[in-house]
């Protein structure tokens, strides 16, 4: 029980998110004629946003999130 | 010039494949191998959602509006972060109570009401219009495209009439395929396999040919998207479309459109039936919830590029903007792709009209037609599973029929989308009711329709009646003065509200008054029984003990059987009937009186063929004494929290037995041990207690037996005697000792004690031992005194064993004993420290133990009873301190122990 509404948190949580980012103000402020590497940077930030929210389902809905063993996430010595 | 049979027969083929993949989902499913149960498929039937208006629609929104086209596909994609608490919600309540519409859900929600059900299906088959018209509209002007190829001037012009009307025969047609497609045989199951194949397949093809289109158009006619937007700035009219000022209503109608595409996505009566009623499995949501947003960027990346070319491409007004991914290619005689292209279209469009229709036709038939004739007394025997049939061939027929309607009366003087947004709009109206209705359980039946209804002809005044001024059937000073001349009537500017865009304006009169509607009437008036069970049902669906009891059992198998005969047929219903009794383990006879969960088996089988609603009314026909009274549906809900109560209690008891098991377990365990403690003490005291008895007895058996002993002998003997006998005296006191300690019975004289003057007292007693010995001693003892609450006698008896074992051990001539006393700020501590021989590791945790003796000293047996110890141990436990020893061996001991200071 504690982990299904843990998991439905955070879903709720990255819905905001992207109703957030994909309107009115923070979306005002790409809304310009400015071309990046040749594109509109409007059309940028909405498909940029919108791969990224569909990572961040696709990560939170993983299927058995295990959590990955503790000595791969240390940083290897000398670059601390 | 495109021959006119190419393109038909290459449409023909098209959808003969569509049909053989139908069949062969079909068989494999009969044959209980189903292709469809994997997310993947589950996402392209979802793709369902992409129809004409994304793969023709899109483009022509996006030349003339820029992004504006993009809240559509936004929209599902928040909203699909939602489906696993939402969707999955849903699909439970669906799975369980064997809904196969909207309709049907919205009805088993509020009470299984079949007014509920109606307006659900009327709302629905209205609202739809628009958008089957958008599909006809697009199939249409596709195919007249083709057929005047590579003219691209003259598809405008075109006068129809309603049997040279291309879209008239698209309707036909699509009609024909939709009846062979979901109605070849009416079902007890409301799901089907061959359709969600034949939908996944158009998906992949449409996706494929709108981006083969929008590569051709970048790539090839331009070279790459940087080619293609550094065109841009040389185009007045396009540098508006790179930014937001294009669109229409601004931020605040692309607000409004993601929240109706969000609604949409799950709410519209096609998008229901994929999302709910065709779903196979409910963890096939985990994946479809990212997989179906990425389906939807994947479609859209090239419609911007695409419109951006007919832009620059085409003279301003040529072209319909709607029609660019075909005019394109045909623009640079790209025959095969432009076939390829319509055909991509063609799926996209029926799709959407093959779902649609279906899932409406199952809805006129079981949420309008039949609750009308199943009250029919005339028709109460008679077998209704072909008519079911006919209804459902008939509701599509007609469906399609009012869609062409609504195209030949409006649909060209609108563009694609705002067509399609009309409906979206209307779709929207249900989410209020199935939102509410499975998270609050108070929404009820009268709220409901209320709301519906209020949405619905809130809609129709904002949106419909509009768009027939549009097109020429009602006048103009309607728009402009509004009805009757009431300004504040003005369909757009209702009560003067002209801040918004039209959808904007409808969008938020329709969901005020639905939700205002659903809440303050649910918040009023009160619910009968049955909406409360069914809103129970629905909240609850996830934590639900299922309570089979709502019917009285009293009619007989036999009649049961016959009802579902029917419906779905004589074959299907004895193999339901003998599923059930197998997978039951039992025997069903025909005459048995059915039992409630058959009673509630057969409605539910009956809910799959015609829904909720009218399968209550059936079942209620055959089950004599109806349902139960309201007074006993509040007893069983009554008892079903008493038995939950009860269980739950008993439950709470066997927790509080087992634990009291466990401590009696352990109770028992330390009773045996302390028994077992018993005899061993009885027995080693025993043993101890014979040794000098039996010195004592065999001395005075000598003394006794021969007179002739020497003086010296005799003496001798006499002392042997004298000190068995002290011995036997000092074991017996101390065996006392230590039985009045355990006990509990010794007397305690506890008093103000200076403990420094106690040891010197104790040294005093044993200062004769010392000099036997020639033992050094070294005191430490504080020069200021030291008080604790003790027992005075007990407290030198604890030091004066202390110091005599240490004396024992030691060496005579080199022994060394020291003596220290020291205090901190809340106890004292005592050590006595030896030089003797130390005690091995093994043995000090055992030193304190009743008759332990050290074995292995080369002295051999010492002379205590090895109750000393214990008889310390105890007394310091009495007074609250600790008592132990270390010891290395070979170097010498040091026992210890601490008092509490007064």
């Amino acid at each position: 029980m504690n982990k299904s509404s843990s998991l439905n948190e955070r879903l709720v949580f990255i819905l905001i998110i992207g109703i957030l980012a994909l309107n009115y103000p923070l979306m005002a402020i790409i809304d310009k004629p400015v071309f990046l590497k040749g594109i509109p940077v409007l059309y940028l930030y909405l498909f940029f946003i919108w791969s990224c929210f569909i990572g961040l389902v696709a990560f939170t809905l993983r299927k058995n999130p295990r959590p990955k063993p503790l000595s791969k996430k240390t940083p290897p010595p000398g670059k601390l | 010039m495109l021959q006119e049979w190419v393109i038909l027969l290459v449409s023909i083929c098209y959808l003969g494949t569509l049909f053989a993949i139908a069949y062969y989902a079909d068989k494999r499913a009969d044959a209980g191998r189903s292709i469809i149960s994997n997310p993947y498929i589950y996402t392209l039937s979802i793709a369902v959602y992409c129809t004409a208006w994304t793969f023709y629609g899109s483009v022509g929104r996006a030349a003339g509006t820029g992004v504006s086209f993009l809240p559509i596909y936004i929209g599902p994609t928040l909203m699909a972060s939602l489906w696993w608490i939402i969707l999955r919600k849903i699909i439970r309540i669906a799975k369980v109570y064997r809904v196969t519409s909207i309709a049907d859900f919205i009805a088993s929600r509020y009470g299984k009401s079949t007014l509920a059900g109606g307006l659900v299906t009327i709302i629905a088959v209205v609202g739809i219009m628009p958008y089957i018209s958008l599909q006809l509209k697009a199939i249409s002007t596709s195919f007249n495209v083709l057929h005047h190829y590579p003219a691209l001037e003259s598809i405008k012009q075109q006068k129809t009439t309603m049997w040279n009307d291309t879209a008239f025969s698209v309707a036909m047609i699509l009609a024909a395929f939709s009846i062979l497609f979901g109605t070849r045989n009416i079902d007890a199951t409301e799901r089907h396999e061959g359709m969600v194949a034949a939908i996944a397949f158009e998906s992949i093809v449409k996706l494929i040919a709108f981006s083969a289109a929008g590569i051709y158009v970048t790539f090839i006619m331009f070279d790459g998207p940087d080619d293609l937007f550094s065109w841009v700035p040389h185009y007045n009219e396009l540098s508006n479309l790179i930014v937001m000022d294009a669109l229409p209503g601004g931020y605040t109608n692309w607000f409004t459109l993601t929240f109706l595409s969000m609604m949409a996505i799950m709410f519209l009566p096609r998008q229901f039936q994929v999302l709910v009623v065709e779903n196979v499995n409910e963890d096939h949501v985990r994946k479809a919830a990212w997989l179906f947003p990425l389906y939807l960027l994947l479609i859209n990346i090239f419609v911007i590029p695409i419109a951006m070319a007919g832009n620059m491409l085409f003279p301003e007004g040529l072209i319909d903007p709607d029609i660019f991914v075909l005019t394109l290619p045909i623009s640079e005689n790209q025959e095969i792709l432009t076939i390829f292209i319509y055909l991509g279209g063609l799926s996209a469009a029926t799709g959407m009209v093959i779902i649609a229709t279906i899932a409406l036709s199952t809805m006129v038939c079981n949420d309008l037609v039949m609750p009308v004739l199943l009250r029919m007394q005339s028709l109460q025997r008679v077998d209704l599973s072909k008519a079911l049939l006919t209804i459902r061939r008939g509701s599509i027929i007609l469906v399609l029929l009012l869609g062409y309607m609504y195209f030949r009366l409006i649909g060209e003087s609108y563009t694609l989308v705002s067509m399609g947004l009309v409906s979206f709009t209307a779709a929207a109206q249900f989410a209020p009711p199935i939102l509410i209705g499975i998270y609050w359980k108070g929404a009820n039946r009268k709220g409901a329709i209320c709301g519906l209804l209020a949405g619905f002809i809130m809609w129709a005044y904002t949106l419909v009646l509009p768009s027939f001024v549009r097109s020429g059937w009602l006048p103009t000073s309607f728009l402009e003065n509004g009805p009757f001349g009431l300004e504040l009537l003005i369909p757009y500017k209702l009560l003067g509200l002209d801040m918004f865009d039209p959808i904007t304006h409808s969008v938020f009169w329709t969901m005020l008054v639905n939700i205002g509607s659903l809440v303050s009437i649910s918040l009023l008036s009160r619910q009968n029984a049955i909406e409360r069970i069914q809103a129970a049902l629905f909240v609850d669906v996830f934590s639900q003990v299922k309570d089979t009891r709502i019917w009285r059992g009293t009619a007989l198998v036999a009649e049961l059987k016959n009802l579902i005969a029917r419906f779905v047929g004589k074959k299907k219903a004895d193999k339901a009937f003998s599923d059930y009794a197998k997978t039951r383990g039992i025997y069903l006879s025909e005459r048995v009186q059915a039992d409630a969960s058959l009673v509630e088996f057969a409605e539910r089988q009956l809910s799959g063929a015609i829904g909720a609603a009218s399968a209550r009314v059936m079942v209620s026909s055959v089950v004599e004494g109806e349902s139960v009274s309201l007074h006993e549906v509040m007893q069983i809900l009554d008892e079903t929290s008493q038995v939950i109560e009860y269980s739950h209690r008993l439950e709470e008891k066997s927790k509080e037995l087992e634990a009291a098991t466990l401590e009696l377990q352990a109770v028992n365990t330390r009773l045996k041990e302390l028994d077992r403690m018993k005899d061993e003490f009885v027995s080693t005291v025993s043993h101890e207690l014979r040794t000098p008895l039996t010195s004592v007895r065999a001395f005075s058996e000598i003394l006794h037996d021969n007179q002739d002993l020497s003086e010296d002998e005799r003496r001798k003997f006499l002392s042997i005697i004298l000190k068995e006998s002290e011995r036997l005296t000092r074991l017996t006191n101390q065996i006392l000792d230590l039985a009045k300690f355990e006990s509990g019975k010794t007397q305690w004289v506890m008093e103000r004690v200076e403990l420094s003057e106690v040891v010197t007292e104790a040294l005093d007693s044993v200062s004769q031992l010392f000099l036997e010995k020639k033992i050094e001693l070294t005191q430490k003892v504080p020069h200021e005194s030291v008080f604790i609450r003790a027992d005075r006698d007990r407290i030198i008896q604890v030091v004066i064993n202390l110091i005599s074992n240490a004396v024992k051990f030691c060496e005579p001539e080199n022994g060394k004993v020291t003596v220290h006393l020291t205090k901190n700020r809340t106890s004292i501590r005592m050590d006595v420290t030896d030089n003797g021989p130390g005690i091995p590791n093994s043995e000090q945790k055992h030193i304190f133990e009743k008759f332990y003796q050290l074995q292995d000293l080369n002295k051999g047996k010492p002379g205590g009873s090895g109750l000393g110890l214990a008889i310390c141990q105890r007394i310091i436990k009495y007074h609250g301190g600790k008592i132990w020893v270390k010891s290395s061996p070979g170097v010498g001991a040091t026992f210890s122990f601490t008092l509490p200071k007064f």
